[in-house]
């Protein structure tokens, strides 16, 4: 009889469990907080380690996988699209357009983000001081319904059942979540995801070797008179743009406080009062402060060069028009729905105000900016597509 | 037992420690009132205008006990990989809430040891010493290592972060919606921006500050944004310098604020620092 209940507990048990993985629970503990990684990103010895979610360490197998599903179009509601679609490798990590369509032809608000070194940002996207790690990121193209990307949103099981099909995964997850046993669940692929994007780091660029290895003809002489200018309080582009990215939110292994930054640069001006377009506020949309209006995060400037189009709405199709408005303090539209003076707007960040360059000069800061490209990145094997070509 | 007891009362006397911990609070406030993320200021300068935080970082440094005779006695800061090593501490007054960029936690304790005594006073700089301030934030330890505080480095870095948005009072008018008192080194002599001075800079801009009654047990030194503004207009910047007070010379707007800093601007001297008062 006691033999016999105890077989009886343990079915119940076992049954307990099946059923739990079937309405979606998970093997896998939650992030915690935020540890240097012990991950080989192959780092130059000046630069600092990434920080890393103490639940997620980034480990080879996890990184594997999840560059298979970062390339895998299993990850959309109707296999069109993966993760890659909008961050090409080529274009480190971005689209080339202004705004991207999802499975359904609706096109984000915002311009792709360079995934190139994100694993340095302690707050994800243009503009969500709430998303800190890429786990949580994942799930905003994956399931986000306004608008929809990927499309998975109540149909996460059917991309998990499409992923167990896959022959090539069973292997990959057992190798990469272990003590989960090689759970297929959303929980293991945005982890996975996860441990890919913050392996995606780069500091080859000739200004890295310029300025952190010594390397002085890895510049031309261009690249140091506009660094001299981008550094100078007349332009004022360092007040935003400092650091390991050129950006004021960073955190990393000698930083673990880390800190971030949200700006309103002037682009817009709508009612004078200093509206953005209604669909694209900034932090607001978040805070709902009022003073939060158009508010947007300071991105990197690493490969800023291969990243057009610009802002946070793909807005500026050339650096020329960034440093255009840069130099207007602001820029005016004089037609159109979003017709405004941004130069004037009352939430304007106060190291927008405005500069004059010569043409040499605007060419010596487009040679700084350019130098910030790391052509390795753009093609190395380690971050490109696993999948057989079709 | 008498030679006994002398010697067992003295034994504990030698091996107690020689030095004890000290700690130096802080506080920021505006006309008295306490300096929050996400409030409001009004009445402050010369024009009476509002204000609201974005930024206050300031680092100190240098760190002296006074003993009832006037004696200095050095502090040494304990290095703690965030907020101070051992030779610069940063005090953070922003949490990332309101308009304020930067992140949660603040820091408004300086903690380190001095020799056992009594002391009645305390004499610190507001600045980064000149032998680790010109480094790139990218490369350089905590409290060194932010972006934020950073400038080029032949400057420097920023001894004060302080970035307010301001607003005219009622019925004026404004040329200017921020104001930034960014006080740090110049004249560092020619050269790149990113590479160190040869030299000392010529206007260090490092104020030193002494308060000859000052417990560390009771009191606290209060850092004033109302006071050393008060004659400074914030809704204006002058034409052609950067927004507000960024330590150059020919900036017209540091002006009154330096003086009430306790600067020398401009070869003039300082009547009084006007910034911090011991409560």
């Amino acid at each position: 009889m006691i033999k016999r209940a105890v077989v009886i507990g343990s079915i119940v048990v076992a049954l307990g469990l099946a059923g739990l993985q079937a309405s979606g629970a998970s093997r896998v503990e939650a992030l915690g907080d935020w540890v240097e990684s012990h991950f080989d990103f192959r780092l130059p010895a000046w630069a600092p380690k990434p920080l890393e979610p103490r639940g997620n360490p980034t480990t080879a197998a996890k990184v594997e996988l999840g560059r298979y599903l970062f390339y895998d179009t299993r990850l959309s509601r109707d296999g069109s699209m993966s993760c890659a679609s909008c961050h090409e490798q080529a274009r480190a990590f971005t689209d080339g357009r202004a705004t991207s369509p999802g499975v359904t032809g609706e096109h984000t608000k915002r311009n792709s983000m360079s995934l190139v070194n994100s694993a340095y940002f302690p707050v994800m996207t243009w503009s969500n001081p709430l998303l800190h790690s890429f786990e949580q990121q994942a799930l905003v193209p994956l399931t986000g319904t306004e608008p929809v990307e990927l499309g998975l949103s109540g149909r996460e099981d059917e991309m998990i059942a499409r992923l167990k099909a896959e022959p090539v995964y069973p292997a990959l997850f057992r190798k990469a979540f272990p003590r989960e046993k090689g759970e297929i669940s959303l929980a293991t692929v945005t982890r996975a995801l996860g441990a890919f994007q913050r392996s995606i780091v780069s500091f080859r660029s000739p200004y890295d070797r310029y300025r952190y290895e010594g390397d002085v003809d890895a510049v031309s002489d261009s690249v140091l008179r506009g660094e001299a200018l981008f550094f100078s309080e007349k332009l004022e582009c360092h007040h935003c743009h400092n650091g390991l990215n050129l950006s004021d939110s960073e955190r990393h292994a000698r930083n673990r406080l880390g800190a971030f930054a949200f700006h309103n640069t002037g682009l817009y001006n709508l009612d004078g009062k200093g509206a953005y377009p209604p669909d694209n506020q900034g932090i607001k949309e978040i805070t709902g402060r009022a003073e939060d209006m158009g508010r947007f995060r300071t991105p990197s400037l690493r490969n800023v060069a291969v990243t057009a189009p610009y802002f946070h709405d793909g807005s500026a199709a050339t650096l020329d028009e960034v440093i255009d408005h840069y130099a207007a303090g602001g820029r005016t539209l004089k037609e159109g729905p979003n017709k405004g003076e941004g130069r004037l707007n009352p939430l304007k960040s106060s190291f927008v105000p405005g500069f004059s360059l010569t043409e040499k000069e605007r060419e010596d800061l487009k040679a700084f900016l350019r130098a910030q490209t790391d052509e390795e990145v753009l093609r190395d094997p380690r971050f490109s597509n696993p999948w057989p070509k079709p | 037992m008498a030679a006994m007891a002398l010697t067992t009362l003295a034994a504990p006397a030698l091996a107690a420690p020689k030095s004890q911990s000290v700690e130096i609070r802080f506080a920021a406030a505006v006309n008295g009132a306490p300096l929050t993320c996400g409030q409001r200021y009004t009445g402050i300068g010369s024009t009476g205008a509002s204000l609201e935080l974005q930024d206050f970082r300031i680092y100190v440094s240098n760190f002296r006990l006074l003993t009832k005779d006037g004696k200095e006695v050095p502090m040494a800061l304990t290095p703690d990989g965030v907020w101070q090593d051992d030779k610069v501490a940063l005090l953070d007054f922003e949490n990332a809430t309101g308009n304020c960029n930067g992140n949660a936690p603040l820091n408004t304790t300086i903690k380190g040891t001095a020799p056992k005594g009594d002391y009645s006073g305390v004499v610190f700089d507001i600045g980064v010493p000149f032998e680790i301030n010109h480094q790139d934030p990218t490369l350089a330890p905590a409290p060194l290592n932010l972006s934020a505080t950073a400038w080029p480095w032949r400057v420097g870095y920023k001894f004060t972060t302080i970035d307010l948005e301001t607003a005219p009072a009622a019925g004026k008018t404004a040329s200017a919606s921020g104001f930034s008192i960014h006080l740090g080194s110049t004249a560092c002599g020619e050269g790149s921006w990113v590479t160190p001075p040869k030299m000392a800079c010529s206007n260090p801009n490092r104020p030193e500050y002494r308060f000859t009654a000052f417990n560390p047990k009771t009191n606290t030194l209060v850092m004033d944004l109302g006071a050393v503004l008060a004659t400074t207009d914030i809704t204006t910047n002058a034409p052609q310098s950067p927004s507000g007070c960024m330590s150059s010379e020919e900036d017209n707007d540091c002006v009154g604020l330096f003086d009430r800093l306790g600067l020398t601007f401009r070869g003039k001297p300082s009547q009084g620092q006007a910034f911090i008062t011991v409560k």
